[in-house]
């Protein structure tokens, strides 16, 4: 069963007088399990496909069925519960919070969750499975790219989610470090989990089993 | 709105490491507010502390009173010499109607001792009526005795603090004090009356009968101090009051006597903390405005520079609610902290500045509270408007503004 289903998506952009369609109709399904790497140029809209698959933005027309629900006609709090719950995001700039820990940036998405689990227990399993128990009272200023990048993965893994949304996640890491994050992202799947990653670069994309390209707003078979 | 997250361990965390973080700012904040709260705090004290005033000078007149005083408006150059009333002013003012009892009293500073334990203090003259009238209760033996006021016996009573001075915390009833150049036997001892404005006691004095006053102390003297009348409470007190000005300025100038009823003692006390009020409340009002707006500011300026953060807590799954509890939350604790601190240095204020200022030394409950509802209510306000902003903004749009 597809738990992403996208028709006929649309986004237009008002900026004044000017309308710019970043989405021009996108038909797009996620299998469960699936590991799918959306390629394209910066500026053809594979990031914006990638947010509003995320629920961080919303598209102008079309539908998007999110494990059956259809998602453009819930609130933002169902939103934000959508995105705490089952979905984990990747940026390509870690996005950690500059004045708390290691651990404690892990532990963010927890405020925000209803759910009563020993996440402490849980972070630091996850943060020893990434290599970076020995890490847990640094700074994200004293970590390396690699080190953030892994940070953010297990951030994203915190609350158990359906489905991790990746961002140009190597887009700031040196080779070894992209290659270290890309291993992650693929035991992860192995082990069950849904990825959907946006880059432009081939090798990254060469970890998903499945592969589109993005051009002008649109989807193509790679 | 959901407030449970303001329990959570990683929240708490985040919220303090946040004001951490931005420490200058935070500091800033907590000072504006500080200075506002502190002089609500005082304001507070200062309009309580008048009031007790108003109150124990009124106390100190007594129920049902009207104390005339002799104007200093004389040139004399020893002071008692200007003392302008007399006995036809004391006979005029006994037959005003209403006028129940009346009682004058003469006073002259003077050399009392006990053996050699030696001291400068008032004797005061007491004719028939005058414990009644001048309100002396007697706290340790007996008041005069009617024939005491006849003739002139050498007896005395006197008031705690002269007790305590001469005799420590022995009965000073029986024993000898000299007063002027005469000794007396003590036959009493008036209960504690506490202090003038002015900060003189009145329990340091010695009280003589009439006759025994005009032999021993001045026995040339004919005018006196001061005239109180006790009134009749159903007729009516203004009228008192104005027939008793009348029929003195039948022999005097206007600034030749001074009628304090309960009525003057209020509105001079109240002209002060009327205009105590204003300033003050001015000072505060326009402190507190000035920390709102510092606040409002760095609040502003604090969501702009960590709107991309807003935007990741958004992704990670904060509704727009919990985005602006955190900077609520933000705001609630910087307020609290000035509070504290403003209270501090309120109370410290009212610490040394009151006694400089003659007001009463008070801490009262509403300080406390004022405190509390001003700078939370400060710190919501002015961080109301940029937090909503925060929590409103889309969270694509926050997550591109990456400084």
């Amino acid at each position: 069963m597809a738990i992403i289903q996208l028709k006929k998506i649309k986004k237009i952009y008002q900026q004044g007088e000017l309308q710019i369609e970043v989405l021009k109709g996108v038909d797009l399904q996620v299998e469960k399990g699936d590991f799918l790497a959306i390629m394209g140029a910066s500026g053809s809209g594979k990031s914006t496909l990638l947010y509003i698959i995320g629920c961080l933005e919303s598209p102008t027309s079309g539908s998007y069925h999110f494990a059956g629900s259809e998602i453009s006609k819930l609130d933002d709090d169902s939103l934000s519960k959508i995105r705490n719950e089952r979905l984990g995001f990747i940026f390509q700039s870690f996005y950690l919070i500059p004045y708390l820990t290691l651990f404690e940036n892990v532990l963010v998405p927890t405020i925000y969750s209803k759910k009563k689990l020993d996440f402490k227990k849980r972070a630091k399993d996850l943060l020893t499975r990434v290599g970076l128990q020995e890490r847990l009272s640094f700074l994200p200023s004293e970590l390396s790219g690699g080190q953030k990048q892994r940070t953010a993965i297990v951030r994203s893994l915190i609350n158990s989610p359906d489905i991790v949304l990746a961002d140009e996640p190597t887009g700031q890491l040196d080779s070894k470090s992209a290659a270290q994050v890309m291993e992650i992202l693929a035991t992860l799947n192995e082990q069950g989990k849904t990825i959907i990653l946006v880059t432009h670069d081939e090798t990254t994309a060469s970890y998903a089993k499945k592969r589109v390209i993005m051009k002008d707003g649109l989807i193509y078979p790679a | 709105m959901d407030l449970s997250i303001l329990l959570k361990g990683p929240f708490i965390v985040s919220v303090l490491k946040a004001l951490r973080h931005g420490t200058l700012k935070t500091l800033f904040a907590i000072f504006a507010i500080t200075f506002g709260i502190s002089s609500i705090v005082f304001i507070i004290a200062a309009i309580d502390g008048s009031n007790l005033q108003a109150k124990k000078i009124i106390n100190l007149l007594g129920p049902n009173s009207i104390f005339i005083r002799s104007g200093f408006g004389g040139k004399g150059t020893i002071r008692r010499m200007t003392y302008r009333l007399n006995m036809e002013d004391f006979r005029l003012v006994s037959k005003v109607i209403g006028v129940k009892s009346s009682a004058y009293m003469m006073l002259k500073k003077v050399n009392i001792s006990v053996g050699d334990n030696n001291m400068k203090a008032y004797v005061v003259s007491a004719m028939k009526d005058f414990l009644t009238v001048f309100d002396y209760r007697i706290g340790v033996g007996r008041p005069f005795m009617k024939s005491e006021y006849i003739y002139a016996p050498k007896v005395c009573i006197i008031g705690t603090e002269l007790s305590q001075e001469l005799f420590g915390n022995k009965d000073p009833i029986g024993k000898s004090i000299r007063i002027a150049k005469t000794s007396f036997v003590i036959v009493g001892v008036f209960r504690k009356k506490g202090k003038l404005p002015s900060g003189r006691s009145l329990d340091n004095r010695a009280i003589l009968p009439i006759n025994s006053y005009r032999k021993f102390i001045e026995p040339e003297y004919k005018r006196f101090f001061a005239i109180k009348v006790k009134v009749r409470p159903d007729v009516s007190y203004d009228s008192i009051v104005q027939q008793i000005k009348k029929a003195l300025l039948t022999n005097h100038a206007p600034d030749d006597f001074v009628v304090v009823t309960p009525e003057t003692i209020r509105k001079f006390l109240n002209i002060f903390n009327i205009t105590l009020s204003v300033y003050l409340g001015l000072v505060s009002v326009t402190a507190l405005f000035i920390a709102g707006f510092v606040m409002s500011n760095i609040f502003s300026i604090n969501v702009k520079v960590r709107a991309w953060e807003i935007g990741i807590r958004r992704a990670l799954g904060a509704s727009s609610s919990e985005i602006l509890i955190q900077f609520l939350a933000e705001a609630t604790l910087i307020s609290l902290a000035g509070g504290l601190l403003g209270t501090v240095v309120g109370l410290l204020a009212i610490r040394f500045l009151m006694p400089m200022l003659n007001i009463p030394v008070v801490y009262p409950g509403m300080s406390y509270v004022a405190a509390l509802v001003f700078s939370v209510a400060t710190g919501l306000i002015s961080a109301a408007i940029p937090a909503r902003q925060a929590a409103n903004w889309e969270p694509v749009r926050a997550l591109r503004t990456r400084l």
